[in-house]
């Protein structure tokens, strides 16, 4: 697989493409935000995180951020439980014995009760207390929230892409390749279970998967990728029957090749790329799958951050507009660039740029 | 309204001056056509020919104003017609132009009709557009236009889609919707080069008769010298964009002046040139438009290249009326071109084997029969008898040639012999073994021996591999050698067929189509194999580059003592390097004889018209041809007795009822399955 990649990226033409994506600027630099947003979302703990990145005691250094809790005690506190950093930041400062600590631009973290001991109302942008998009309805951080439950659907997306396109390829390039029989069935297999209707069977899932276990992102992941690579196999089948019967797999088949030589050495390289311009319009179905099914209360549990979770939120405290602006316009933007970068790479990938006739 | 072709001729209908036409594409903008002029007069035929990538087709498209957009755009010069100019004409006066005033015909007839409109609805929009707003006195000028060019029963055809038509057919139904409105001038491009020969002869035949009835004047594209000598009055030849000469056909065919023509003249093989001797090839390719070079473009392959062809050559008359682009017309010696002529250089012929006891390979009553599904359960309920029981024997060191025209089961019965094809019946005894009907696994020692190069080279080398891993596939399968032995076997099979070696590290499509070939040949000899099935293997090159490729496969077979299967639909190609001859009809072999003899004294009927059927690059021999009636009969219900008895023109009762068999006749080891001596 790693040796099929690699062949990919040195060929050629598929350099020519990507030199043509870059000149196609809009995608180009849709793509260029996407991945910072993504580098931002995995530094998401350096950058919003109610956990000190840099903590001076009593001439030690201590880097809070990954490692493991460090308990009150061990800061001149009298609580056992994990420090609150924002309190020791103005205890230190209050002590002035030159012991202080570095919190991250946003100092919440994107589950907890920024007003704890207050009562549970959303409130609006309060730059002083860092609070730039303002709290949800339990008090929580909406900016964490909405970089957390970026980064958790961007990992749906990574994994199911990965899943769905993983089966998907495979079956389809079996069934292409062999035909038949084995065709004729698995088509009929398919067309069985995309009829078998997805948001239900995700409802009774989740009403029967023990409370030890609870619904997490794996499982859902797994209910979802479940009923989604069916797409990938009827594309791959058809180019599969259209790639088996072109000469340089005859050729290969004259020289004495076998068939696995022939579906990875062969045919497998002349379809990839081509599926390269499907994903982007993958990664914007996925986040727009799990947002949905979060909007409906089905998908990730409390107190996972996501961005249908704060979507329902917002639809249900409309006094409240800065939620569902927030999460709106995150979400439409996201998806905006996804789009851009999928045309982009449409263009870019396509053999017949430009021609039209009068 | 039809007035004949004589009183007309003379006046010029169409000039075409200084024609610069460019494309914009990511390496820049080029320049497709450079400088183009000519003038076509009314009733006569003036022939563009040239290789692919000369321009021909743009000049076309520049005419016709349908370049593609936006890279496409005339940047100067003129096109005249009827007192206008083209070039400037708006979209709306050049719409009412096309189709009306001046045709087109198009190479594919399958892609130039819509699959969707019957053939009325198609012929009868051309009528709508310009001439009747009358839905039923469209169809009516339809009907009688299909009946203009030969369609029968055209009251029925108009209902039908183009899939129910043959490619014949379809080529005739073009041909109606480009001379529906009667136009002053008909642009052909390629009209018959997707068409077998014999449909080919119809065809040309028909635009013949057909603009001496209308008298319009046509412009015929074509790459084949044949084609124009037997159609043209005036040709023009291109070269890389440019026109390198031009002048009344005769004269270009007698005395050519430019080294191009020349050289393209001398490189294909004819009828009548030497068997297996080296063909006088035009050394190099047509240079990309990206990288011309200055001056003359064709000074890189010419052999009379000197300081001088670094300036551009103007174009001057060598008598009135024929125009040469060389500086040194002057100073060449007078070509020595005939149709005659065998090529005057190039070593003794390859010494005919003698035909040793053992054959290489026998083939007998060897059948590939396709099941035709039918039906809601989709039984078998026919068999396409693509391969109907061959019998043949190719021994070491020997070319079989293998000819028919398409759907005549040639390409199936090279495929059965490489095993691409599991045969229905029949034995495949190659050194001993019959292979017909090993496993896989069991043929896999086999194919060391038994090879294959293919038509398209585009098609048959994975453009995702580099050469060097091209090359290097066939040592991997049969796990010869170590790595660093297999790269020397690389570079040394890269020489072997005349590439550089830093060709290993480069991709297919780097290379052009002649290049590309070379590839796959080297592929096909690394195994050192004894039997090498060629399907077309020049078919899809320029004709230039053709003789480039049947010279390397001469060679080989030299050095390396091969024996090829050479299937093709050319019967100048296939003679000129094959011992023996097989020609095919619904798949069987109805003549096979040695080479020379089957050309000499064709004893079938389909070979004799066959070999009447292909033009002869000479305009001075335009010989009265043999037209078959007709088309190939469907290969899932074949006629009964002969086959061939509803296109033969001596067929009689017996033909339609016994079948004939493959009988001795003349001398030698002539075969010929017919049940006349004729």
């Amino acid at each position: 697989m790693a040796s099929l990649l690699n062949r990919l990226v040195r060929d050629p033409l598929t350099q020519k493409k990507l030199r043509r994506f870059t000149h196609i600027r809009r995608g180009y630099w849709s793509f260029l935000i996407l991945v910072f947003l993504a580098l931002l979302a995995c530094a998401a703990e350096l950058l919003v995180n109610n956990r000190a990145l840099v903590v001076r005691y009593e001439g030690e250094w201590f880097f809070p951020t990954y490692g493991a809790i460090h308990t009150g005690r061990e800061f001149g506190l009298d609580y056992d439980y994990e420090v609150k950093y924002r309190e020791l930041r103005e205890h230190f400062r209050a002590e002035g014995r030159g012991n202080w600590a570095l919190l991250p631009p946003v100092p919440y973290s994107a589950t907890e009760n920024c007003y704890p001991g207050e009562i549970f109302r959303p409130r609006p942008p309060d730059w002083k207390k860092g609070h730039y998009l303002g709290t949800d309805q339990i008090n929580r951080d909406i900016l964490a929230r909405l970089l957390y439950g970026f980064r958790n659907a961007l990992l749906f997306a990574a994994c199911f892409i990965g899943l769905t396109y993983l089966i998907g390829i495979t079956l389809g390039c079996l069934m292409g390749y062999f035909g038949g029989w084995f065709d004729l069935l698995v088509q009929r297999i398919i067309e069985i279970w995309s009829n078998i209707p997805f948001l239900f069977v995700v409802i009774i899932v989740a009403s029967v998967i023990p409370a030890g276990i609870g619904m997490n992102l794996w499982i859902l992941l797994g209910i979802v990728v479940l009923f989604s690579w069916t797409g990938m196999t009827y594309y791959m089948r058809s180019v599969t029957y259209r790639e088996k019967a072109r000469d340089y797999v005859h050729a290969a088949q004259v020289l004495g090749a076998g068939t696995g030589r022939i579906i990875f050495r062969h045919i497998m390289p002349n379809i990839l790329s081509t599926i390269v311009t499907f994903i982007p319009f993958t990664v914007s179905g996925a986040i727009t799958a799990l947002t949905a099914l979060d909007f409906l209360g089905f998908g990730l549990p409390p107190p996972t951050p996501s961005w249908g979770e704060l979507l329902r939120q917002g639809t249900s405290n409309l006094n409240a507009p800065w939620i569902v602006a927030s999460a709106f316009i995150a979400l439409t933007f996201v998806l905006t660039l996804v789009t851009f970068v999928g045309e982009a790479i449409r263009e870019a990938f396509d053999p017949k740029k430009f021609t039209t006739y009068q | 309204m039809s007035q004949p072709a004589a009183s007309a001729s003379g006046a010029p209908v169409l000039e075409v001056r200084d024609l610069v036409t460019t494309f914009d594409t990511d390496a820049g903008r080029l320049t497709a056509v450079d400088g183009v002029s000519f003038t076509v007069h009314r009733g006569r035929t003036l022939g563009i020919v040239g290789e692919s990538g000369c321009g021909k087709s743009v000049t076309a498209l520049s005419i016709m104003r349908l370049l593609p957009q936006p890279m496409g755009r005339i940047q100067s010069g003129e096109i005249r017609f009827d007192g206008r100019n083209l070039v400037t004409l708006p979209h709306e006066e050049m719409r009412r132009i096309r189709g009306d005033r001046i045709g087109m015909i198009f190479q594919e007839p399958m892609t130039a009709l819509n699959p969707v409109h019957t053939i009325g609805r198609q012929l009868s929009e051309v009528f709508l557009l310009h001439r009747t707003k009358d839905k039923r006195e469209a169809l009516r000028l339809s009907v009688e236009m299909l009946a203009k060019v030969g369609i029968p029963s055209p009251e029925i055809r108009v209902g039908e889609y183009p899939h129910q038509l043959s490619g014949g057919m379809r080529q005739r139904v073009v041909i109606a919707m480009a001379l529906a409105c009667r136009p002053d001038v008909v642009i052909a491009d390629e009209p018959t080069t997707a068409l077998d020969v014999t449909i080919q002869a119809q065809i040309l035949e028909l635009m013949q008769s057909l603009q001496q009835e209308l008298g319009m004047a046509i412009v015929l594209i074509t790459h084949d010298l044949g084609v124009i000598a037997d159609m043209c009055d005036d040709v023009v030849v291109m070269y890389a964009g440019r026109v390198a000469e031009a002048g009344p056909v005769e004269r270009i065919f007698a005395a050519p002046s430019h080294p191009y023509t020349r050289g393209l003249l001398n490189s294909i093989p004819r009828l009548t040139t030497r068997r297996k001797s080296r063909l006088n090839i035009i050394e190099g390719m047509v240079p990309s438009l990206a990288e011309m070079p200055a001056g003359c473009r064709f000074q890189n392959r010419c052999p009379w290249q000197t300081a001088v062809c670094a300036t551009q050559p103007p174009l001057s008359a060598v008598i009135p009326g024929h125009t040469v682009a060389c500086h040194r017309t002057a100073e060449l010696p007078p070509a020595a071109i005939g149709a005659a002529s065998a090529p005057a250089t190039g070593p003794a012929p390859v010494p005919a084997t003698t035909a040793p006891a053992t054959p290489l390979l026998e083939v007998r009553d060897l059948s590939m029969h396709f099941p035709v599904k039918e039906g809601l359960f989709q039984r078998a309920k026919h068999a396409c008898r693509a391969v109907d029981g061959i019998n043949l024997t190719v021994h070491p060191g020997e070319t079989i040639g293998l000819v028919g025209e398409s759907g005549c089961g040639k390409s199936t019965l090279g495929k059965c012999i490489v095993r691409l094809n599991h045969p229905t019946a029949g034995r495949l005894v190659f050194e001993g073994t019959d292979l017909a009907p090993l496993s896989a696994r069991a043929l896999k020692p086999h194919r060391r021996q038994l090879q294959m190069i293919f038509q398209d080279p585009v098609e048959s080398l994975n453009a995702r591999h580099t050469v060097g891993d091209i090359i290097a596939e066939p040592l991997v399968i049969h796990n010869l050698g170590d790595a660093a032995w297999r790269q020397t076997r690389v570079l040394a099979l890269l020489a072997k067929v005349g590439l550089p070696a830093n060709a290993a590290d480069r991709y297919p499509f780097e290379f052009s189509g002649g290049q590309r070939q070379r590839i796959g040949i080297a592929r096909a000899i690394a195994l050192e194999p004894k039997l090498i099935v060629c399907d077309e293997p020049v078919s899809a090159l320029d004709v230039s580059i053709q003789s480039q490729v049947l010279n390397l496969l001469l060679d080989l077979q030299r050095e390396m003592g091969l024996s090829y299967l050479f299937i093709a639909h050319n019967l100048a190609v296939v003679k000129h390097v094959s011992d023996r001859i097989a020609i095919m009809y619904l798949g069987r072999i109805v003549e096979i004889a040695g080479a020379d003899a089957i050309y000499r004294e064709p004893r079938h009927p389909y070979t004799r018209a066959l070999i009447s059927a292909i033009p002869q690059p000479d305009p001075t021999h335009r010989q009265e041809r043999i037209v078959l009636k007709g088309d190939v009969p469907s290969p899932i219900h074949p006629p009964t007795g002969c086959t061939f008895h509803t296109r033969c023109p001596h067929a009689t009762d017996r033909c339609k009822a016994e079948a004939p068999a493959l009988r001795p006749a003349g001398t030698g080891d002539h075969q010929v399955s017919c049940h006349y001596d004729l």
